[in-house]
């Protein structure tokens, strides 16, 4: 009979191996291995084209995660040229990298990860270039709900979250932008669950302390 | 400070989005409680706000070109991957060897026959020929050979019972579809010496990977 063992399987990455175990099982006619716990049905599916560099299953994920990606990228990186070209880079790395995915997070997680990542790397980059950092030029960016592009508290948030340290910053935009859970920002950030949790309280506390001496700065011009 | 206060602050630092009853009653007595609980839920309302949303219709055409181009040059990679496999090992050395003897010959063959009284052109066409058919012979022969070896091989490979079987097997297919690629190049142009070469390189690879499924087999026994 077929197993895991034999094939000698059970100590590399357990998403490949499941994928190898799969086929092989297919091919010798015998029933199908179960897939990794962590895994949802249609990820399974859609990770078995991503593996096998299926262009379609790319653009699928391109479909489901870009609009969320240019975001993230957007609110990193500070405008939309960069942000775009930091989601193309992301999904050049996928490609390259996709058979490294080893299941213990969801796809999704992982591939924010990645885009985080590149944001963070192009950041720096940018800055060891001593490049200007593009100023974000955000009027001309629909914001999808809530309060309008011009409104004073969303403008003067967005200033005071820009200048927020790095840390906090990105644990705030992935938690109360992006609406992402602290365990899978966790997932991203490479941090544990409670760092993510005490740096959105500082990144908050951060933000209440400057936005109430904005408004005051603002009722003594009036 | 008081106790509930505290309390308060503590659910602040877990993240919580709503009070539980208990402090929510606290919140409404204590002014100061009730300030920062307005103000952290004015932040977390306005927050999505900061969500971008633009069009960008020719981020996936960039992006699938980017994708394309990396597929093409993985393909090379694994090209070149089993084409240069074992490149400096002493069986890449002898073949390399073999045929630099065999051209060498041929070569020397071709300058030393008697001239035919027809015109230059013809003359190296049908040299031409004659070497091709040549190589073509020698290659049918070194291919019976190599399918005499699968045909012993066949059986480990059919059904691997270890992950070095297995690996073999896989590896075989990669030759296997290297072969099929490059044959179809070489029937639409025989002539290219380079495309021969590959081939001639892909079969030592194959014939290499077949002894060492029998070597393992010898050793099993």
């Amino acid at each position: 009979m077929l197993t895991v063992s034999k094939l000698g399987l059970e100590n590399g990455p357990p998403l490949e191996n499941a994928l190898i175990f799969q086929a092989v099982a297919q091919e010798t006619g015998l029933s199908l291995p179960p897939k990794p716990a962590a895994i949802a049905d249609e990820d399974w599916q859609h990770l078995e084209a991503l593996l096998r560099g299926s262009l379609p299953a790319f653009e699928r994920l391109y479909q489901q995660h870009g609009g969320r990606m240019k975001s993230i990228a957007c609110n990193l990186m500070g405008n939309t040229s960069d942000a775009e070209d930091a989601v193309q880079e992301s999904f050049l790395k996928v490609y390259r990298s996709i058979r490294s995915f080893q299941g213990h997070s969801s796809l999704s997680t992982w591939i924010y990860r990645i885009l985080v990542n590149t944001c963070l790397d192009l950041k720096r980059k940018q800055r060891r270039q001593e490049l200007p950092e593009t100023a974000s030029s955000q009027e001309d960016i629909p914001h999808p709900q809530g309060l309008t592009a011009n409104h004073p508290l969303r403008l003067t948030l967005e200033k005071i979250v820009a200048s927020l340290d790095e840390r906090l910053r990105n644990v705030f935009l992935l938690f109360e932008v992006e609406g992402f859970r602290h365990s899978e920002i966790a997932g991203m950030l490479n941090i544990s669950e409670a760092a993510s949790k005490v740096a959105l309280f500082q990144a908050k506390r951060e933000l209440r302390g400057r936005l109430a001496r904005s408004q005051h700065a603002a009722r003594n011009q009036q | 400070m008081s106790v509930d206060c505290r309390e308060f602050e503590k659910l602040l630092s877990e993240g919580i989005s709503e009070l539980p009853s208990s402090v929510v009653a606290h919140v409404r007595e204590c002014p100061a409680c009730a300030k920062e609980w307005e103000v952290w839920q004015e932040i977390a309302e306005a927050a999505p706000a900061l969500r971008k949303q633009w069009e960008s219709p020719e981020l996936w055409p960039r992006i699938r070109q980017s994708l394309d181009a990396e597929a093409e040059k993985a393909g090379r990679r694994r090209w070149w991957h089993v084409g240069s496999f074992r490149l400096w090992s002493p069986h890449w050395q002898g073949a390399t060897a073999a045929l630099i003897l065999v051209l060498t010959g041929l070569g020397g063959w071709m300058m030393l026959r008697p001239s035919q009284p027809t015109s230059v052109e013809e003359e190296r066409r049908l040299l031409t020929e004659q070497a091709l058919g040549e190589i073509e012979r020698s290659e049918g022969a070194y291919l019976k050979s190599i399918d005499k070896l699968s045909q012993l091989a066949a059986p480990k490979v059919r059904d691997p019972e270890s992950a070095i079987l297995a690996s073999y097997r896989e590896k075989l297919l990669l030759i296997d579809s290297a072969i099929g690629e490059l044959r179809t190049q070489v029937e639409r142009n025989r002539f290219n010496a380079h495309l021969r070469q590959e081939l001639l390189l892909i079969y030592q690879e194959k014939q290499h990977t077949l002894e060492e499924i029998l070597k393992d087999e010898a050793h099993a026994n």
